[in-house]
């Protein structure tokens, strides 16, 4: 099987710091507006009554996303270009001189991964490091991360150490681009609470 | 709605809209089954310009919403995939054959072949809509993933096309014709209230962080307007001795508000946007 690299996320011990955020847009020199990976605050629940008294059922946790390099990334389908490929080891690239900047790609990722960086024209999007990982290096947000809750490696090693949970809000289903990420939700997780991103004005992007 | 789409809601419409001139001078030539039957020549000749020249318009407002125009000598490259490739190629091949069609019209004596090039072209257009209709059905788009959407551009291409050459030309052809026009323009028209009626977007079960941006009522009361269009061309229909003068006033009239509220459509459009995730 090919191998596919991946990124591990522990939301349990997040502390929600955005070291991660910062690491990317240094290394890769993001301009201002523009962060390939970003931190969504989550929050849910309500107060409720019982036996007379009121209480909090208030929650939550944090997820550290970017590209997930997926299995069947639906960017590279849409692209009319061929401009975003997948390389051989799974990490999925654009290629600056074929991208026209149609933004046909973010319209489509549902991990707001893609990003026009608007003085080149072009898309642009996490590379995992690429060049780092090259040197057998680790991608600066999991070097920088404070916690170590992000990790990256294999995917099918990493699946096998932590299961194949991806689908935790505020994120889809995995069917549509089966993403190579694997999340350990928080303790406070439940599918059946009102979630909501509270963070929107800070990550809210195209 | 961001700004950059402002330029794909002009690109759209300018196409539909030449794309619906070809439809209706083909149905115009295919119900006089030969040339010179026709009642004027003219409503070919200015037609095939109005066409040609709303689909060059078109393609170069399409170029206004690329950050990296020249790069677009690559966006054939995934016919296999994208159906934003597909348009791309539609567009082109359109485009390219209505103005042959337009040159051949002007430069050619007897034209013979008038009505199986204006069928090809007719063809070609409705296959751009198509391809134009489909880019937008994105599997994790669940607002514009649904046949509405082709349904809708079908609708814009007919009512604007027909109804122009109503507005402009309708002292230029015969009873019949205007009567067809008018039936297809009222069945499309009905067609596109009950669009409003069916609910055709499905129950969303999966998680959405970011919902689409409030969109100004005023798009909205813009929409309706193809209704008192609509009862202006029944107006004309039920006064059949009107004069020419007072026809083609309440046509134009009634176009000028099919364009209005086609436009507020497409602004409801794209600023409904929303996907799944984050």
């Amino acid at each position: 099987m090919a191998k596919q690299w991946a990124f591990y996320f522990d939301s349990s011990k997040c502390s929600g710091c955005k070291t991660c955020q910062i690491a990317c847009k240094d290394k890769h020199d993001l301009p201002v507006g523009i962060r390939w990976r970003n931190v969504y605050e989550v929050a849910g629940g309500d107060w409720e009554q019982k036996d007379g008294n009121w209480i909090s059922t208030i929650r939550s946790y944090h997820i550290s996303m970017a590209c997930n390099h997926c299995k069947d990334p639906i960017c590279m389908k849409q692209c009319p270009n061929n401009a975003i490929y997948k390389t051989e080891e799974g990490l999925v690239l654009i290629d600056e001189d074929r991208c026209m900047g149609c933004k046909y790609c973010q319209w489509a990722c549902p991990y707001g991964a893609l990003h026009l960086n608007p003085s080149t024209g072009k898309m642009t999007k996490c590379t995992m490091c690429a060049d780092y990982i090259a040197e057998g290096k680790q991608p600066s947000c999991v070097a920088a991360c404070p916690m170590r809750v992000l990790e990256f490696g294999d995917y099918e090693e990493l699946k096998q150490k932590y299961g194949n949970e991806s689908e935790i809000y505020p994120l889809p289903s995995a069917h549509y681009t089966k993403p190579s990420v694997i999340i350990k939700p928080h303790q406070s997780y439940n599918k059946n609470i009102n979630w909501e991103i509270i963070n929107q004005e800070e990550v809210h992007h195209e | 709605m961001n700004s950059s789409e402002w330029s794909l809601l002009f690109f759209t419409l300018t196409g539909q809209f030449s794309v619906g001139i070809t439809l209706a001078l083909f149905i115009l030539y295919w119900f006089n089954k030969k040339p010179n039957q026709i009642k004027s020549p003219i409503i070919l000749h200015h037609g095939l310009i109005t066409a040609s020249l709303s689909i060059i318009i078109a393609l170069f407002i399409s170029f206004l919403h690329l950050s990296s125009p020249l790069s677009s000598v690559y966006a054939l490259s995934n016919l296999k995939n994208s159906w934003l490739s597909w348009e791309i190629f539609m567009v082109s091949a359109y485009a390219m054959v209505i103005v042959l069609v337009t040159l051949y019209e002007w430069k050619v004596k007897h034209k013979s072949y008038i009505t199986p090039l204006l069928l090809l072209s007719t063809l070609l257009g409705l296959t751009m809509i198509y391809s134009m209709g489909r880019l937008y059905m994105i599997e994790t788009v669940p607002v514009w993933n649904t046949p509405e959407t082709l349904i809708v551009f079908y609708i814009n291409t007919i009512v604007l096309g027909l109804s122009f050459i109503l507005a402009f030309y309708s002292d230029k052809i015969y009873d019949t014709v205007e009567k067809s026009f008018f039936i297809i323009i009222l069945l499309t028209l009905i067609l596109k209230l009950s669009t409003y009626y069916l609910n055709w977007e499905t129950e969303i079960n999966d998680n959405i962080a970011f919902t689409h941006h409030q969109i100004p009522a005023i798009w909205s009361v813009l929409w309706w307007l193809w209704i008192p269009g609509l009862v202006l061309m029944i107006s004309i229909y039920l006064k059949k001795d009107s004069g020419i003068k007072t026809r083609s006033r309440l046509y134009r009239s009634a176009f000028i508000l099919f364009v209005i509220a086609e436009f507020a459509a497409r602004v409801i459009f794209y600023s409904s946007y929303y996907r799944l995730g984050v």
